[in-house]
């Protein structure tokens, strides 16, 4: 059985075999005998080569979010099939809103040319501003919203063309 | 003495003073918006009344609404917490108005200290030393902003003149950006504070964020608690505040803490407040403004002083006199407390939401964990991000550092994405451990931090053997990542799963 998880923009293949109460791990070229213990709900002891680890792990559909040693992974599990090609490459044409809250300041028009880092619009949520930047340089293909418009965690706010002449990479 | 507190607040400030009212035997109501039904404060009073919509208007800032469930209740004081109306003088003016006790100073005070202009102006007449900066007022003659730009010099610093919280703050470092930085900050003002006055000062050099803790009662004495250091900001909100400060020397203190109580006594401040300065790398020290409230990181100065001020407020607002002397009152130990958000340090303190699934604490010896949540809320973008305060004490700095370390690796909370790795990430920094902190600390040292570039093996294969255990309870072979999603067994108890 193979996984594979997506962290950073990196990703992780990880080939499980179940060899009697235990699993043999396989990560690029080195093996691993690993099992684990449930502790409490949530919380493991997992054994690697003999090596106890404790975590903790929460999931929602393909989110993975685990505690080890003082720190949270917040991650990915990529499907098996891979949707419409190159997951890993491709940029989203969509500028999704990080928070919910009002927009208080639109800075781009439909048809615009912006830079990567330059300012789009601007949220207030919970009495603080945060600016919506472009992320790649390119061309505003449509704002979905007006000043003034209430927003919702998630919504596409922008439509963006990234420019052509930067590669793209893993292509 | 008082007999019945409404709290007007919610999250872990409202707990805090329900806790100790319960000490006391003062029966305690709790009020809560429809996302609040299920939080801690609603469960830990003794009796707690819907607010309705969430919105903070429709809810914890509606005066009518809570003065209606104060009179139905039949409490007999209202304790505003902070945030909120905590410093609203027109909801301590209608508090008494309506008959209650407001735990907290007089209208008047709050107004005067509100009025960020009027406040520097007093204390400057007072003989309490303040930052040069442009008011607007008649002392500046006719200089517009630009002009006083010039004569201050760049960087300055904008800010609400009726604000708090960092709201509406702007450092301007050009002329260029005067004009959108101050648009922005005017727009921010208007609509946290109803006021879009602004002012100008200087920007301070290796500026630390240093404010003492007073106590005055109804009988005209007045105490402070010394000093805490609240440097480590970001978005010029506190992150992590310790005290005593490493800065500070018995000759400072005493300086300060006599300007914290002649700006007190100018005003003729009661109940519990915080006088705030700026101390600059020279260590002269600035009056910057006056909380006319309980602060958030009130806990250390408890942790320090053995002094419970929440209990303070109490009895001050029930007219008891202030039994404490200031020569009593000293500082033992090291106190430490970092701000625990659920925001993401790595995508600009950005808050963020959801259902908190796993809440895990640490325990031990002078570790105190201050909190209005559990296992099981939703995190909503309603309010302020904070979930709690993770607060330590250590017989020395080293110790305290040390203890804050451990408390934060063993602190876990999965679901929602928290600030804990990053405080854990400050605490352990070198420039913190040698004191070496100022108000851009955070802008210096961890400027685009991020957790780890890396996933660790160990991670990896948690997950890995987690989703086999998982693929083992849904399909039979590895087919089922396609039916994982739609069929899987844990879909009915919400969404996250914690167990396999």
């Amino acid at each position: 059985m193979e996984f594979q998880y997506e962290y950073a923009g990196k990703s992780y293949p990880v080939k499980m075999k179940r060899d009697g109460d235990h699993f043999t791990a396989t990560i690029g070229d080195k093996e691993y005998e690993v099992s684990s213990k449930e502790i409490k709900p949530g919380f493991f002891i997992i054994n690697i080569d003999g090596k106890p680890v404790k975590v903790s792990i929460a999931s929602e559909g393909s989110q993975r979010h685990i505690f080890h040693a003082g720190a949270v992974y917040r991650f990915t599990k990529l499907e098996g099939r891979k949707r419409g090609g190159d997951q890993d490459g491709e940029i989203s044409p969509e500028i999704t809103s990080p928070i919910s809250g009002k927009l208080v300041k639109v800075d781009s028009t439909d048809g615009e040319e912006v830079e990567a880092g330059q300012s789009l619009m601007t949220i207030e949520a919970m009495k603080m501003e945060y600016q919506i930047k472009a992320p790649y340089g390119g061309k505003v293909e449509k704002v979905n919203f007006k000043e003034g418009d209430q927003v919702d965690i998630g919504v596409v706010l922008i439509i963006m063309e990234k420019k052509e002449e930067e590669e793209v990479k893993e292509e | 003495m008082i007999k019945k507190v409404l709290i007007a607040n919610r999250g872990e400030i409202a707990v805090r003073v329900i806790n100790a009212c319960q000490e006391m035997g003062i029966q305690t109501v709790a009020i809560y918006s429809d996302v609040d039904e299920g939080a801690l404060h609603v469960h830990n009073a003794d009796e707690a009344y819907p607010l309705g919509d969430p919105t903070p208007s429709e809810s914890y800032l509606n005066i009518p609404k809570i003065l209606d469930i104060a009179a139905k209740s039949g409490a007999d004081a209202i304790h505003p917490g902070y945030g909120f109306l905590s410093e609203r003088e027109e909801f301590a003016e209608a508090c008494v108005k309506a008959g209650f006790i407001f735990i907290g100073p007089s209208a008047e005070v709050i107004h005067g200290m509100g009025d960020k202009i009027e406040a520097k102006r007093t204390m400057a007449n007072a003989g309490v030393p303040v930052i040069p900066g442009f008011t607007g007022g008649d002392e500046d003659g006719d200089d517009t902003l630009e002009q006083a730009c010039q004569r201050i010099g760049f960087p300055v610093l904008i800010k609400a003149t009726a604000g708090g919280g960092g709201k509406g703050m702007k450092v301007v470092e050009t002329m260029e950006d005067l004009n959108s930085a101050v648009d922005s900050a005017r727009r921010e003002a208007m609509s946290s504070f109803g006021n879009d006055q602004l002012l100008l000062e200087k920007y301070l050099e290796k500026p630390r964020h240093i404010e003492f803790q007073i106590l005055a009662d109804n009988h005209g004495k007045i105490l402070h608690l010394f000093e805490r250091e609240c440097s480590i900001q970001r978005r010029h909100q506190k992150v992590i505040e310790e005290s005593p400060s490493v800065v500070i020397d018995d000759d400072l203190r005493s300086r300060m803490g006599d300007a914290a109580i002649l700006a007190a006594k100018t005003i003729g401040y009661t109940n519990a407040g915080t006088v705030e300065f700026m101390v600059d790398k020279n260590k002269d020290f600035y009056f910057l403004e006056m909380n006319t409230r309980l602060q958030v990181e009130h806990a250390i100065t408890e942790m320090t002083t053995g002094i419970d001020i929440v209990k303070w407020q109490l009895r001050i607002a029930s007219d008891e006199p202030l039994t404490l002397e200031q020569d009593e009152i000293g500082q033992r130990g090291h106190s430490i407390e970092c701000r625990i958000y659920a925001e993401d340090p790595e995508q600009g303190f950005m808050p963020s939401t959801g259902k908190l699934r796993t809440v895990d604490v640490p325990h031990g010896i002078n570790i105190r964990h201050d909190t209005g949540v559990k296992e099981g809320v939703e995190i909503t973008p309603y309010y302020d991000p904070m979930l709690a305060k993770l607060i330590v004490r250590g017989e020395k700095r080293e110790d305290a550092i040390n203890k804050m370390k451990w408390a934060l690796s063993n602190y876990i909370t999965l679901g929602v994405t928290t600030n804990v790795p990053f405080l854990r990430a400050i605490i352990a920094h070198e420039a913190f451990a040698s004191g070496d902190i100022d108000t851009h600390f955070i802008d210096t040292y961890f400027k685009d931090w991020i957790q780890a570039a890396e996933l660790p093996l160990e991670v990896l294969i948690a997950a890995a053997l987690d989703d086999v255990k998982q693929s083992g309870l849904s399909k039979d072979d590895d087919q089922r990542d396609e039916a994982h999603d739609a069929h899987s067994p844990w879909k009915s108890a919400g969404p996250w799963r914690i167990d396999s």
